[in-house]
């Protein structure tokens, strides 16, 4: 078998860009977003960083404004990945990162969103926790909002069930509750207490301020970065009725109010949803808006290129190594080849030329795509 | 034939401004291009039918296999570009059932929206103003987005609304009747609906609510202070009858080189509906709530 797996490497096309010593194009496509690369934006990369580095109690909040294209989404990856990286090297405390979108109709939906990525990354610890130390359950008792949370968690803590065949079940149940859904009573069997139906917002945002308090007391987790992208849904003219913007709204002004001693909301939106100015309540709290940067030079534009370049090196580095293979350090990696100043000028130009006509200026996400298609032109041209 | 929608009619003429070869266009792109942007059962009657339009607004002229595009043409491109309502109406008072209908709601001041089935009005529009029941309905929407109609959101009566221009009405009269029509609303706090006083501005006046949007931004420069306008609401919708306005070509073309250069699918809307509850557009902002802050 080996000598007939040897034969499909024969036959198994070698990668064009593996001369320039990257494994694949290194810029996003359109509508692709890359986490480890944010070129510029140092305004917004600051207030940020200013924000996480003292993270305590008190209202934390960072709106990021960008049209379509301007990386709203690529920099809230990009702080993701950040927060994570940070914590990692203990930089920061225990604080995690979870990103939210497409807000839909009603604040349920990011609800179950936020649910869903707490348990994720706690559930399991945090009942292992709690079934090592049962005397922390008195302690966790002096937080009120999650008097019901922790009796739901009840059967799933007990020390003495080596085996718990339903634990699953028990998991799913708990975190359809947290979510609001309303549960049958053959659900409701796997949890602890007399449950209550989670049939308001308010309830439902209070249950989830007790279990971020519940985390911190565990001392799992010491904060939340909750990366909120595609803020303008909510506030575009037309998408929602009336009652169901305004009901979203006072929801919104509640989570905001509720958590904000565990929680740094970082929103992107575009720059003026439509009927935002209605809830002067909601763009209070939200603070000055920071505007993302457009590529505004042609040094720019080259800055940007070699960024992406470096972080494709670094990825091909990377794979190498794992695989084993010894790769000297490439110098510099943020080398242009195959492309070059003048292409990317040219290109930049260009593309200015075109954003003009549509009234903008030039943005990463018609920039980096227009440079992909450059750089594939040029690798499938050398082959 | 049937009277064309202004929707059609736009996205015929923009396809034909990006396919034209100076003033030239041969007659199987105009069909092809009716063809694709009616969607028509019947695309070659259609297209017969759409040239007859053109050529009684008086922009083509035909010489064998090519059309000519003339200065009419171009003068109402230019209008549309700059979303200027009035210049628009004048190009297509041309059409001689549109200027019928016109006169039509001039005379009556104002008319229930009327049903098909409705035969006492169906002859009269038809005995005095040479208009099928089918072509009232389209020009009332013809009307209505060209800023020469006023329908009134809340009991569905199409008013003339034509009676305004840079001039007319004067600020001194428009601010006298907002006045009086904020007088008039029902007041919370002392904000009125701003949607609730246009109504009662554009009826009075015999303007429509894009004149009554222009003549607002032009006070609110001449005379700040004068009222306060908020973005806030204190009322849900309460009707289903929708503000119709064509946009600026300009602001179109914008917006469909934008989607160009994202990659992302663009479908022109060359007409924007919105509720009279959603206020008008000052300098940009949406606002929905007037106080009036110093007596006259």
């Amino acid at each position: 078998m080996i000598e007939d797996l040897k034969l499909l490497e024969t036959v198994k096309k070698p990668n064009p860009y593996e001369k320039f010593s990257l494994l694949e194009n290194p810029f996003p496509g359109y509508g692709d977003v890359r986490t480890d690369v944010c070129t510029n934006q140092q305004e917004i990369k600051k207030a940020f960083l200013d924000l996480l580095g003292r993270f305590g109690p008190g209202a934390k909040r960072l709106r990021i404004t960008g049209e379509s294209g301007a990386g709203k989404t690529n920099i809230l990856r990009y702080f993701e990945r950040l927060t994570e990286e940070a914590r990692l090297r203990g930089l920061i405390g225990a604080i995690y990162p979870i990103y939210i979108s497409a807000p839909g109709e009603r604040y349920s939906t990011i609800h179950a969103q936020i649910v869903e990525r707490l348990q994720e990354i706690f559930f399991t610890d945090l009942i292992n926790t709690l079934r090592a130390q049962p005397d922390l359950k008195e302690a966790l008792s002096e937080i009120k909002p999650a008097a019901e949370f922790l009796e739901a968690l009840g059967p799933l803590t007990q020390r003495h069930m080596l085996f718990d065949p339903y634990e699953e079940r028990r998991i799913n149940a708990l975190v359809r509750w947290l979510k609001g859904y309303k549960l049958p009573a053959q659900e409701k069997k796997f949890l602890g207490g007399p449950l209550s139906e989670l049939n308001s917002t308010s309830l439902a945002i209070r249950f989830l301020d007790g279990l971020l308090q519940v985390l911190k007391r565990v001392e799992l987790c010491e904060g939340v970065v909750l990366l909120f992208d595609e803020f303008e849904e909510i506030f575009e003219k037309g998408r929602l009725s009336r009652t169901q913007q305004s009901q979203y709204a006072q929801d919104l002004r509640h989570l905001f109010d509720t958590l904000q001693d565990m929680v740094l909301f970082v929103v992107a939106t575009t720059p003026n949803p439509e009927d935002l100015g209605q809830y002067p309540a909601i763009e209070r709290r939200l603070g000055q808006p920071l505007s993302l940067q457009p590529i505004d030079s042609e040094e720019m534009a080259i800055a940007y290129v070699r960024d992406y370049m470096r972080a494709g090196r670094e990825r091909y580095l990377q794979r190498k190594r794992e695989e084993g293979e010894m790769i000297p350090d490439l110098e510099p990696l943020d080398d242009l080849r195959p492309l070059d100043e003048h292409t990317v000028i040219q290109e930049y130009r260009k593309l200015k030329e075109e954003a003009e006509k549509a009234g903008k200026r030039v943005l990463p996400g018609y920039f980096l795509p227009r440079m992909r298609q450059r750089m594939q032109e040029v690798v499938e041209r050398d082959l | 034939m049937d009277p064309v929608s202004l929707e059609k009619l736009l996205s015929v003429t923009d396809a034909i401004e990006e396919s034209r070869e100076r003033d030239l266009l041969s007659i199987s792109k105009f069909h092809s291009i009716v063809a694709e942007q009616t969607q028509a059962k019947d695309p070659a009657r259609r297209a017969r039918d759409l040239l007859r339009v053109f050529n009684e607004l008086g922009w083509v002229r035909r010489e064998k296999d090519l059309l000519y595009l003339t200065e009419a043409y171009s003068r109402f491109i230019s209008a549309w570009n700059e979303g200027n309502l009035l210049e628009m109406n004048q190009s297509f008072i041309a059409y001689a059932p549109y200027s019928r209908f016109l006169q039509c709601l001039r005379d009556l001041g104002s008319i229930q929206i009327p049903d098909a089935r409705d035969k006492e009005v169906v002859k009269t529009l038809g005995k005095e103003y040479g208009l099928t029941f089918v072509a009232f309905d389209t020009f009332r929407f013809w009307a209505v987005a060209i800023g020469q109609g006023y329908l009134a959101p809340f009991e569905g009566a199409l008013y003339w609304g034509g009676e305004w221009n840079n001039e007319e009405p004067s600020l001194e009269n428009f601010t006298r009747a907002l006045h009086e029509g904020y007088r008039e609303a029902e007041k919370t706090s002392g904000y009125a609906n701003i949607g609730r006083v246009a109504d009662l501005v554009c009826r009075r006046l015999h303007i429509s609510f894009q004149a009554f949007e222009l003549k607002m931004n032009r006070l609110v420069k001449a005379r700040p202070g004068l009222f306060v306008l908020a973005p806030a609401t204190i009322r849900p919708p309460s009707s289903r009858f929708q503000i119709a306005t064509v946009c600026p070509r300009s602001e179109v073309l914008k917006k469909r080189w934008h989607a160009r250069l994202l990659h992302s699918q663009f479908k022109p809307r060359w007409i924007e509906h919105r509720y009279i509850e959603d206020g008008i557009l000052i300098d940009g902002h949406r606002l929905k709530l007037i106080k009036w802050e110093v007596s006259l």
